[in-house]
């Protein structure tokens, strides 16, 4: 996996390099970002964040992770520090208020969901949320978050326990 | 089968495929327990809501160009802190070159003198550099 990128690498092509990996990794990227930040707007600031911090530091990548695991660290510590620093600005307007996490009509109300999702530990509305945008892969949200696939399995159990113990309780 | 167990299972049946052994054992004790029944009937909607609610948003189209541009941005800025010591240490071949092809002097000297002024004014370059730095960071 990402052996061509490796090769690019090690032929000095930074920049062939630079762009086959941004058409592999772009969307991920976005999703996990998204799953953590929980804005889209915001989401596709932080991922350009992450993938210039990527671009620069792609030429010191020495291969000793697993190119995926890589990528997906730098673009959580940089979603973590974008938390961060909006956390202490603590300037959320209305405009920037958390989004829905879609638009179409589910079965249970937008509003009622989004509140149960905000209800849970981050670490299970990361991996609940990034598991339904990953088409279901436990495997890969394990990847992106570098998690045990059995931890990511655990979240996913515990987050959804909860959530429907406060349905039941609202109800 | 316990209703911990059964309910685990009805869990592990959302994330993956759960053998067909199970499936049978889960069924007959769901035919049987109405907690269980409610429990996964609960969870099937929260599924379904969840799948409808958690939909991947697109990037916007400008996203590649804005990369590219601040990709741009970021190469002119490396030149730029990098263009000083380029042209003082070009300026400094220069110099001792033409100290050698002009002056008097044994090269051995004018290469040597040329080397330690190169050296030394390198040196006073890059102290007034941050020194500058540190003007502009008060």
């Amino acid at each position: 996996m990402d052996q061509d990128i490796r090769e690019l690498l090690s032929q000095r092509q930074k920049d062939r390099a630079f762009e086959v990996l941004l058409q592999r990794y772009q969307a991920k990227v976005f999703r996990l970002v998204y799953s953590i930040v929980g804005n889209s707007s915001r989401a596709e600031e932080v991922t350009q964040d992450s993938f210039l911090k990527i671009w620069q530091a792609l030429a010191g990548y020495d291969g000793r992770a697993a190119l995926s695991t890589w990528i997906y660290t730098i673009a959580r510590n940089t979603s973590i520090s974008h938390l961060r620093a909006e956390f202490y600005r603590k300037t959320l307007s209305l405009e920037e208020a958390p989004e829905p996490f879609a638009k179409a009509e589910p079965v249970l109300g937008r509003i009622e969901i989004e509140r149960l999702l905000t209800g849970l530990p981050d670490e299970q509305r990361e991996v609940i949320v990034l598991f339904y945008l990953q088409e279901r892969s436990i495997e890969e949200v394990a990847a992106m978050l570098d998690l045990p696939e059995g931890t990511v399995k655990s979240h996913l159990h515990r987050a959804r326990k909860a959530m429907a113990t406060k349905l039941e309780v609202r109800r | 089968m316990t209703c911990q167990t059964a309910q685990e299972l009805i869990l592990e049946g959302f994330d993956c495929r759960i053998d067909e052994e199970q499936q049978t054992r889960l069924e007959s004790h769901i035919a049987q327990c109405e907690m269980c029944r409610s429990f996964r009937e609960a969870q099937r909607v929260l599924d379904a809501a969840l799948a409808a609610h958690c939909v991947a948003p697109q990037l916007s189209p400008a996203f590649r160009s804005k990369l590219a541009h601040r990709i741009r941005g970021e190469k002119r800025q490396a030149l730029q802190e990098w263009l000083p010591d380029l042209l003082h240490l070009g300026g400094g071949i220069v110099a001792t070159t033409a100290c050698f092809l002009w002056l008097p002097v044994a090269p051995a000297v004018v290469f040597t003198v040329g080397i330690a002024l190169t050296f030394f004014s390198y040196v006073l370059q890059t102290v007034f550099r941050f020194w500058l730095e540190d003007l502009e960071g008060l």
